[in-house]
């Protein structure tokens, strides 16, 4: 392992990231020491703090006895742990053909780009012995990994995701509303998208898995170039989800037009999550992610 | 129609603003992009417009360039459209002045042709539309355009070439009106007017319109194609001189006789014809040698159209040039052909040299000696006064000879000649002297069947020595008795070669056909041929027959000397004529060279008719001093002077009128018909309807006037397009900012 890796959080940076293209040395490695460092803290906690002690009554197993309380007070106090609120968390990855595109100055595509991302989160997730599922969707559910907790579940996800292809047309409201039906126990829902789809339907799906009980992170992946439009030649946009469709443009004339139509999409996302809820965070690809795993860390904390 | 028809090449202008946009299309960059759905929720419709006006401003660009080009090549319409869109457009017209001396003639009010044709000059200018243009041409020999550019209505240029021409006297050469018009049309051809128009102001003398010389018109008036270009009218506006005046024209002066020498008598004749339309009443008429009155006579009651002969001896007492003039005092209808000047020569002698083949052994040419006998009539005494100097050499000598210095050459009764002296003569001949070849006993038939024929003096074929010595004789007959040669003799009462014989001579098998043969004998076998050669006026005699009376008895008879000096006379030719090479033609140049070596550092000519000195420029040419002078416009004397005095000087030079100027014909209608019918005139005009030419609609009206406000008109579309399309892309973007913009979801 590098030195620096220990240290530095810029390592997390895409263009870096972009190099390394096994998605397990991401997460074994560089979570790892990102971990550890914030392990430190004394306000960290994970599933297996300790909770509170409880009289000892005939029946308890004797191993939980602590034997340092009964030293101090002659009384028999039982340890109780949270063990038992195992966390169940879903990473569902968009792996539609928007999520493909690339911007002119960016080290990865967003799909890759939320690839790691998605790897470091389930590596995470199984490090505090949670249990981690995937849910990969184009216009229907690719892929769906139940949460489990085994730290060899680890591999499982990372090689569902890095396999995981973006290309066909999306549907995220739908599919969101179906994953929303199929999870039957609640738990984090990460939702891993653009989320290019008319935002009060997506509201709407997201509204439902809250519904249902769910804790629900939005982590909105976007290109630099699809917030700003920074285009000015003439230029034929090329659809990356229906071959047939292209539009032949003068980027300067729609330029306005179209930061007006993101900024109500982006509006409708904003109020609509923060009316239920929902942790929405917007993750521009030209910046490292560990935006994405402070804002996971900080809704885990959150919820202690 | 188009004026600039080259300009229409703009028209592939068009192409730029389609290259430019379809350049920009191949710009277009493909971008695979995913946020589809806030692109395609830009207002269809609005696209649909802008997509629109983006053609629409292609087209209005292509519009303006192509509109341009039109505007540059100026097309025209045709006159029935042009006129109820205004008719009247812009003309370059162009007068031609015919300066010929008959416009000296009076044409009422007591002015002449030529003031009548300045008037109606200033008063054309004076009726000019303000966008019309005037050149000026003054037809002479050469016609003299008098703007170098068509002169604007109301422009100080156009004064002053008015001014400039009032000025002017009538004209003392002939005009050619053909290259006057061609250089009007080339003038009209630099203005900017649709309609083209030459008016020609003349007095319709037949000679100056060269009607038969169609060609010189056609490359007047053709275009490119070799067709006569419709665009430019001819108009014909006709100033008749006076009818009723009378007019006396000298003629040209003769000279008799044609080689003149000191102390001899030399008679001038002049013809005076009464050309006008009144009787001539007494007139008289001086006599002027070198400036200076010598005779007088009166010419007095001549009708119109008959004619007198004036004739006028005088004795010039030294060698040298002399200028004659012959003046009739008289104020007619016609200044200019009141008098008739000559340049002559007065030569002390003419050498002659002949090559005798018969040397004696006591020395002299005994063949010869009746040739020279001819040639100096007079006592041996008088030899330095005898007009022909002969120099008789031996064959042998032939070779050393300088025959250049010989005014003619007599080769006589040679077996042959050196081909080398051949060639000389035949160069010699050629050059326009005259070569005599008298054939006798002594003379090899292959001397002239080779190498004459071969050196091409004289082509034929001796057959033999054909004769009858001793009986029956045949006399000689003249053959031609118009030829030179002998018309002086036949022109006697009786014929003077009665009884003269011949007895023997040489008989051709075949003779060229040129050769003219001019005396003969009874018996038909020629015994004198003339033959013409090289084309500056070189002569070639052939006897057949001996000179010296041993084949004939011509020596004997009294037509000899008459024979042989007149056969010299007409060997000389040209260049040893009195009048050679210094009577020209009025508006030819004078080109004077020394006659020798010696160098003359300066020389003036003075125009005799109004003493007008001007001084000349000196040049050496070949080692010999030369000198040019082109001004000889004024018929008369012109006597150049040198210095140093050493030069042989004065020399005279006489400028004649054409004698054609003085022909009194004019066009009639049947030449104004032809000359309507090849296109080369379209109208013909009086004074008073000049008004018709001046505001007669043309063929065609300008259309660019119209298409330039299509221009304005379209670039202020444009203008306002792109204006347009700018400010909506830059104001959506400031409400975008603004977030006024509704949302279309």
């Amino acid at each position: 392992m590098p030195p620096s890796t220990h240290t530095s959080t810029s390592l997390l940076d895409p263009k870096s990231l972009a190099k390394i293209s096994k998605l397990e040395l991401v997460a074994n490695q560089f979570m790892d020491g990102y971990v550890q460092g914030l392990h430190r803290s004394p306000h960290l906690g994970f599933a297996l703090d300790f909770a509170q002690h409880r009289q000892y009554t005939p029946g308890d197993d004797i191993k939980r006895l602590d034997w340092r309380v009964f030293a101090k007070a002659d009384r028999f106090y039982i340890k109780q742990y949270e063990v038992s609120t195992t966390l169940k968390a879903h990473v569902v990855l968009d792996a539609s053909g928007s999520m493909a595109y690339r911007g002119q100055n960016d080290a990865m595509s967003k799909f890759r780009y939320a690839q790691f991302v998605a790897a470091c989160l389930s590596y995470l997730i199984l490090r505090q012995q949670d249990a981690a599922g995937l849910v990969t969707f184009d216009n229907q559910i690719r892929q769906m990994l139940p949460p489990r907790t085994a730290p060899s579940h680890l591999l499982r996800l990372i090689r569902a995701v890095d396999e995981t292809r973006a290309e066909k047309e999306s549907a995220i409201a739908p599919i969101l509303h179906e994953v929303a039906e199929r999870l039957k126990q609640r738990g984090l829902v990460i939702i891993l998208s653009d989320c290019i789809d008319k935002a009060p339907d997506v509201v709407e799906a997201l509204h439902h898995l809250r519904h249902k009980k769910h804790e629900v992170m939005l982590l909105q992946i976007m290109a630099d170039d699809e917030l700003t439009f920074p285009f000015r030649k003439w230029s034929l946009f090329e659809s990356l989800e229906r071959d047939d469709f292209r539009m032949k443009l003068d980027p300067a004339l729609v330029r306005a037009r179209y930061l007006e139509n993101l900024e109500k999409h982006q509006q409708i996302l904003t109020e609509g999550t923060s009316k239920l809820a929902i942790q929405h965070l917007l993750l521009n690809t030209t910046r490292p992610f560990d935006d994405a795993l402070v804002a996971y860390l900080a809704e885990r904390m959150g919820k202690k | 129609m188009f004026l600039m028809l080259s300009m229409l090449g703009g028209l592939g202008a068009i192409a730029i603003p389609v290259l430019v946009h379809l350049l920009h299309r191949q710009k277009t960059t493909p971008i695979q992009w995913g946020a589809m759905q806030f692109l395609i929720e830009s207002p269809l419709q609005q696209k649909r417009r802008r997509h629109i006006e983006h053609w629409l401003l292609l087209l209005a660009r292509m519009a303006v360039l192509g509109l341009l080009a039109l505007v540059l090549a100026r097309p025209l319409l045709d006159a029935d459209l042009a006129t109820p869109l205004g008719g009247g457009t812009t003309t370059d017209f162009a007068v031609v002045i015919d300066h010929s001396l008959s416009t000296g003639r009076a044409a009422g009010e007591g002015k002449t042709v030529f003031a009548r044709s300045v008037e109606l000059t200033a008063q054309i200018a004076h009726q000019l539309k303000p966008t019309d243009t005037l050149s000026v041409v003054l037809a002479e020999q050469v016609p003299k355009t008098l703007n170098e550019r068509p002169m604007a209505f109301g422009s100080d240029e156009l004064q002053k070439v008015n001014d400039s021409i009032g000025k002017l006297k009538p004209g003392l050469t002939r005009a050619n009106l053909a290259p006057a018009v061609q250089a009007a049309r080339e003038m009209v051809s630099h203005g900017r007017g649709v309609h083209k128009k030459i008016i020609v102001l003349s007095d319709e003398q037949k000679t100056s319109w060269q009607l038969d010389n169609l060609p010189a018109w056609k490359s007047a008036l053709a275009d490119a194609s070799g067709e006569i270009d419709r665009r430019v009218g001819v108009f014909d506006l006709a100033i008749a001189p006076d009818g009723e005046m009378s007019n006396l024209t000298v003629g040209s002066l003769e000279i008799q006789p044609p080689v003149i020498s000191p102390n001899r008598p030399v008679a001038f004749t002049a013809s005076l014809t009464a050309s006008g339309s009144r009787p001539v009443p007494v007139v008289p008429v001086s006599f002027w040698i070198d400036g200076k009155l010598v005779a007088s006579q009166t010419v007095s009651d001549l009708l119109p159209g008959g004619s007198r002969s004036l004739r006028f001896e005088h004795v010039f007492a030294a060698p040298g040039s002399h200028g004659v003039k012959i003046q009739a005092d008289v104020a007619d209808a016609l200044e200019a052909d009141n008098s008739a000047s000559l340049a002559v020569n007065v030569v002390e002698k003419i050498p002659v040299l002949v090559i005798d083949g018969q040397l004696t052994a006591a020395g002299s040419f005994r063949s010869s000696q009746f040739l020279r006998a001819a040639m100096q009539p007079e006592d041996e005494s008088m030899e330095a006064s005898s007009l022909i100097r002969p120099t008789i050499i031996s064959l042998s000598d032939a070779p050393q000879a300088r025959i250049s210095d010989y005014a003619a050459v007599i080769v006589n009764d040679v077996p042959s000649l050196p081909s080398e002296v051949l060639s000389r003569l035949a160069d010699y001949a050629r050059g326009g002297h005259g070569v005599w070849f008298v054939l006798g006993p002594r003379t090899q038939a292959d001397f002239v069947n080779g190498a004459l024929s071969k050196a091409g003096l004289f082509t034929a074929e001796l057959d033999a020595v054909a004769g009858k010595a001793d009986r029956d004789p045949p006399g000689i007959a003249v053959k031609d008795p118009s030829h030179r040669i002998v018309s002086l003799l036949s022109a006697a009462e009786k014929n003077v070669f009665t009884g003269v014989v011949a007895t023997q001579w040489w008989r051709f098998k075949t003779v060229s056909p040129d050769a003219q043969v001019v005396l003969a004998t009874a018996t038909g076998d020629p015994l004198v041929l003339d033959r013409a050669i090289g084309s500056a006026g070189g002569r070639v005699i052939v006897w057949t027959t001996s000179a010296d009376g041993r084949w004939n008895t011509l020596p004997m008879a009294g037509a000899f000397v008459p024979l042989v000096q007149e056969t010299l006379l007409h060997l000389f030719g040209p260049t040893a004529s009195a009048t050679f090479a210094h009577n020209l033609e009025a508006g030819k140049p004078i080109a004077w060279t020394a006659a020798t070596s010696s160098q003359v550092l300066s020389a003036t000519v003075t125009r005799m008719s109004d003493a007008a000195i001007t001084p000349l420029k000196v040049a050496m040419q070949s080692g010999r001093s030369t000198t040019r002078f082109e001004e000889t416009h004024n018929p008369g004397l012109y006597q150049l002077r040198f210095v140093p005095s050493e030069v042989p000087q004065p020399v005279y030079y006489s400028a004649g009128i054409d004698p054609r100027e003085i022909d009194p014909a004019v066009l009639s209608s049947d030449d104004i018909k032809f000359l309507k019918s090849n296109g080369l005139l379209q109208g013909r005009l009086s004074a008073d309807k000049i008004n018709f030419v001046m505001s007669a609609p043309g063929s065609g009206s300008e259309l660019w006037p119209m298409l330039a406000f299509a221009v304005v008109g379209l670039l202020v579309l444009e203008t306002f397009m792109t204006y347009r399309m700018i400010r909506l892309q830059t104001g959506a973007v400031k409400t975008t900012q603004q977030g006024k913009m509704p949302f279309a979801a």
